[in-house]
């Protein structure tokens, strides 16, 4: 009998796995809200996709399983046009301020993906809202990497200049709108786990510029990733993350401790002059 | 059966005992003086190795090359000959917590004092050490050095059963800025960062060109090359498309698929390794571009020479996996391959020109040859070779 239930219990545990058995038609609204907001002592501009129309410097994500249709609603709250898209994918449509558009978004592969603001405002500013698809509900992870320099964005924000400047210079580096250590309170990013776990980590890099990531203590392994197809599978310590991609790696860590990952170029790992700050998340591992 | 058995048992011997706990001294300093091209002379802040209890000797850009074998323990007794703290993280190599060189998890090294990392190595590859203190601005004065894991003491695979190479060469890229040099103790904000100096192994411009950096060789030769960047941006390497550049590992593990390309695109903290099959005279450059990641610019460019010759003859080493049955040889190549894969296998006169190419399967093989009598050389593309005679 204790047999007939163990294999009862795997056979449904492996239908709940392939989870397009359960794809469904999913409706979700996002707000799109901006506004200005302090990092270490820095003022600037951010504009975000929220799940109401109070404004919250982190973006909102959306969970899915594979072969799920996404039922978007997007109100812009803001009082400028918003155009939005599929990251890597096509345009939805531009939304005016106060007015709201319904999108269909299918979604039939694991990963992770992105609905963002493409209007130069919204897009610079970081509106990117992340998008998972079939990743295990247990030990995951999202760090949605952006970097702005204060004073473009505000200057981007209050419409004073409307080019993208060819001498950039950013001073705020995040991940999830937080910047080193407050990165560390982050449930989101803030990566605890034990040793053998399974953890999926969705990379976004929602920024201006290339964003390399470095990770203490493991190799990762790139199990998805939309632009850099090449490093598909790779193991890697250093994972370079152009513009737009979304990615997910694995992590299954082989030891315990409390590990640094952050960005590279060493430029983003600071909080104003301060380091460490900026774009640094730990792992966090128990035995 | 008993006698594989038996082999098995020996070799599993053999390797632990290979197995090696290597003890250096290293000192980090902050009054180092590097000469640049065009004669201006930085300041910088590095590693150096040192013979106890003599704090003498230099320290240099990028630090001692560290160079073990897979298996081995390194136990570095780092002492600090400077007056602020600095640490060092052993950059890929997943070392534990307490040997990591952050100093918020970690024990730093404090002025004046020594602190020992044990180091184990895991696993054959590429990995780089740097300081972890302040980071932003200790790894741009230059405290950073390669470390390199071999598969054992021979040298001639880029990582365990990997690939052959019979000659190898290692190139880190790194930058230094000129003000912060000048004024390490006030750079001013850090996120401004701008390099003044684009390097490969702590030289730039025509100190690459004064023949000791060169890359070398013959057709007969595959050369293996392991690219690091500790730059802040991006370092494109550019290769002539004649050396036939395969890219093989990055971060110290084999990657899924072969990539052959002649550009190798290295990202801040990222390694790479390759090896060039040239199969032809080349006299030209390898290109080092440096990308600043920001402005998305091209900001500088190195240039490597590279000289292949038509053929080493003086450097030919046996082959190990393939046997030619019969020399000189008449009409027919009789030749057995140890290898499990196919293994495509190309066919030199003593001119160094290509007269065949073709393939072969695990076992014995009959290849006709229609060639003029003289000297041939088989190069096989995991670069074994094979002289022979055609009457
Ligand atoms: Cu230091
Ligand atoms: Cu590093």
């Amino acid at each position: 009998m204790t047999v007939f239930k163990t294999i009862l219990l795997l056979c449904l545990a492996t239908l709940l796995n392939s989870s397009n058995l359960f794809a469904s038609t999913i409706y979700d609204t996002l707000y799109i809200n901006r506004d200005t907001i302090e990092m270490g002592n820095l003022l600037t501009n951010r504009c975000v996709f929220n799940r109401s129309n109070t404004f919250d410097k982190q973006n909102a994500h959306i969970d899915l399983a594979i072969g799920d249709m996404l039922e978007l609603t997007v109100f812009n709250t803001d009082t400028l046009d918003h155009e939005v898209s599929i990251v890597n994918g096509s345009v939805l449509g531009s939304i005016g301020p106060g007015a709201n558009s319904s999108y269909s978004i299918p979604y039939s592969d694991f990963g992770t993906y992105g609905i963002k603001c493409s209007d130069i405002i919204g897009d610079i500013l970081g509106a990117f809202c992340v998008v998972r698809v079939g990743i295990p509900s247990q030990h995951n992870f999202i760090w949605n990497m952006w970097e702005t320099n204060d004073t473009l964005g505000l200057d981007i924000g209050h419409e004073i200049i409307s080019q993208f400047p060819t001498d950039y210079k950013p001073n705020i580096s995040t991940i999830n709108g937080l910047n080193f250590p407050i990165t560390s309170t982050d449930t989101l990013g803030h990566v605890t786990g034990n040793i053998g776990d399974t953890i999926y980590i969705s990379i976004v890099n929602s920024g201006n510029m290339v964003h390399t990531l470095h990770f203490h203590g493991y190799h990762v392994m790139v199990k998805q990733i939309a632009q850099n197809t090449r490093m598909l599978n790779w193991s890697k310590d250093t994972v370079p993350f152009f513009e737009d991609e979304t990615a997910t790696v694995v992590l299954v860590p082989d030891q315990e401790g409390m590990y640094p990952v952050h960005d590279h170029n060493l430029i983003s790992v600071l909080t104003v002059n301060t380091y460490p700050g900026g774009m640094i998340t730990m792992l966090n591992i128990a035995p | 059966m008993i006698r594989v058995s038996l082999l098995t048992l020996l070799i599993t011997a053999f390797t632990s005992f290979g197995q090696v706990n290597h003890t250096i001294w290293m000192q980090s300093r902050m009054n180092g003086s590097l000469e640049m091209d065009g004669g201006a002379i930085t300041q910088f802040w590095g590693y150096g190795l040192y013979t106890p209890p003599d704090l003498g000797g230099k320290i240099l850009i990028p630090g001692p090359l560290l160079r073990y074998n897979e298996g081995d323990t390194l136990i570095v007794n780092m002492y600090n000959n400077s007056p602020e703290h600095h640490t060092i993280h052993w950059h890929g190599l997943d070392v534990d917590m307490e040997n990591d060189g952050v100093p918020t998890t970690s024990a730093p090294v404090l002025t004046d004092s020594m602190r020992t990392y044990k180091v184990p190595c895991k696993k054959s590859g590429t990995y780089n050490y740097h300081c972890h203190v302040m980071t932003s601005l200790h790894l741009a004065m230059g405290m950073y050095g390669l470390f390199i894991i071999d598969p054992d003491d021979t040298r001639t695979r880029i990582y365990t059963n990997g690939p052959r190479y019979t000659k190898d060469y290692n190139w880190l890229a790194s930058e230094l800025n000129q003000n912060w040099s000048d004024n390490p103790l006030s750079p001013g904000l850090l996120s401004l960062y701008e390099p003044t100096y684009l390097m490969v192994n702590g030289k730039s411009g025509s100190q690459l060109h004064l023949g000791d950096d060169d890359v070398t060789g013959s057709i007969t030769d595959s050369i293996a090359i392991r690219m690091a960047n500790m730059g802040y941006g991006l370092v494109r390497y550019i290769f002539p498309a004649d050396a036939h550049n395969k890219i093989y590992m990055s971060d110290g593990r084999p990657l899924p698929n072969i990539i052959e390309s002649d550009t190798v695109e290295v990202y801040s903290g990222e390694r790479f390794t390759s090896i060039l099959y040239p199969d032809t005279e080349i006299n030209d450059s390898v290109i080092v571009e440096y990308y600043d990641l920001r402005k998305k610019q091209l900001v500088g460019t190195n240039t490597i020479p590279i000289h292949i010759t038509p053929l080493g003859i003086d450097e030919l080493t046996e082959s190990n996996s393939l046997t030619l049955l019969g020399n000189p040889v008449d009409d027919i190549l009789i030749l057995h391959s140890d290898n499990l894969d196919k293994v495509d296998v190309k066919l030199f006169n003593y001119l160094g020109k290509e007269v065949l190419s073709f393939n072969l399967n695990t076992g014995i093989s009959y290849i006709p040859i229609s060639i003029t009598p003289g000297s041939y050389i088989l190069v096989s593309e995991k670069g074994e070779r094979i002289n022979f005679i055609k009457l």
